[in-house]
């Protein structure tokens, strides 16, 4: 049978709100604890978003090196960075005003 | 990612080199020019004059023309994008976004000097045609140039392009009025 593959959302469905964590479960014992939880701020990158941060850290923040692993020119990859960037300060700025 | 290598190389190539594939294909551009009499009096112009002109014109006219364009979108570029902009990619990506020229140079070998519009024959119009889609085309690779190097989008990013490309026009006109005046 294919492996269902599943993404984190991070977005409420129907208000479009940030969602928060309730509940972790442990997976050896079951284990359930519960309470409200912010999600990280990487959590709440897209899967190719947190792709291309793992692959930045992983080549030691060199947009160079980057940039010649993913076939791309050197401004896009500072692009994909910036847009990323961007979109943690609007994060970052959502969760200080809900709060 | 889905992008077009006809309408956006940059996203693969940009810096020294498109700088330097784009500065071969403008030199390569310009001894074609020199036969076809196709002059780049302009940043996005392009003119069969069949006066007998020295081969530096040909060479420098695309000097001019880049050099206007560079200056110009880095400067909008400094001043309107958020990101940390580099040189070599402005001046690489709009190298290599003039390569439609060569194509329009090659063109105008069909294009003798119509001095009557109604005694064209059918390969002129064509011709013209043709000259008309590789603007187009070169345009459109000078504003993903411009979007890829200075990280500007949507509706900012065609306002500023449309202004630099005014303004860009304007300065080249100017040099190139200097550069023809000893030939007045």
């Amino acid at each position: 049978m294919k492996q269902l593959k599943k993404s984190l959302p991070h977005v409420c469905p129907a208000c479009q709100s940030p969602l928060k964590v309730t509940s972790l479960a442990c997976g050896a014992c079951d284990t359930v604890v519960s309470g409200s939880f912010e999600l990280p701020l990487l959590a709440r990158l897209s899967e190719e978003e947190l792709q291309f941060v793992l692959d930045f850290v992983k080549s030691s923040g060199s947009l160079k090196v980057m940039a010649q692993q993913l076939g791309l020119s050197y401004p896009t990859v500072r692009n994909l960075l910036d847009d990323i960037i961007l979109k943690i300060e609007t994060n970052e700025r959502n969760l200080k005003s809900d709060k | 990612m889905k992008t077009s290598w006809i309408f956006n190389p940059f996203t693969y190539i940009a810096g020294l080199k498109s700088l330097i594939i784009g500065w071969i294909l403008i030199l390569i551009t310009a001894c074609i020019a020199y036969y076809s009499k196709t002059h780049f009096d302009g940043v996005v112009d392009a003119h069969v004059w069949l006066g007998d002109l020295s081969i530096k014109y040909y060479f420098l006219e695309p000097v001019v023309d880049w050099g206007c364009l560079v200056l110009v979108i880095f400067l909008a570029g400094k001043f309107f994008s958020v990101s940390s902009i580099r040189f070599i990619d402005v001046a690489g990506t709009l190298a290599l976004a003039r390569a439609p020229m060569l194509f329009l140079a090659i063109v105008n070998f069909a294009l003798p000097g119509i001095k009557d519009i109604y005694q064209m024959d059918a390969l002129a119009i064509l011709a013209i045609f043709t000259t008309v889609i590789l603007e187009i085309w070169m345009i459109a690779l000078m504003y993903n140039a411009f979007k890829v190097s200075c990280n500007i989008k949507g509706n900012k990013a065609v306002g500023v392009f449309i202004a630099s490309l005014i303004i860009a026009e304007i300065f080249s006109k100017i040099f190139l009025h200097l550069l023809y005046q000893p030939l007045k």
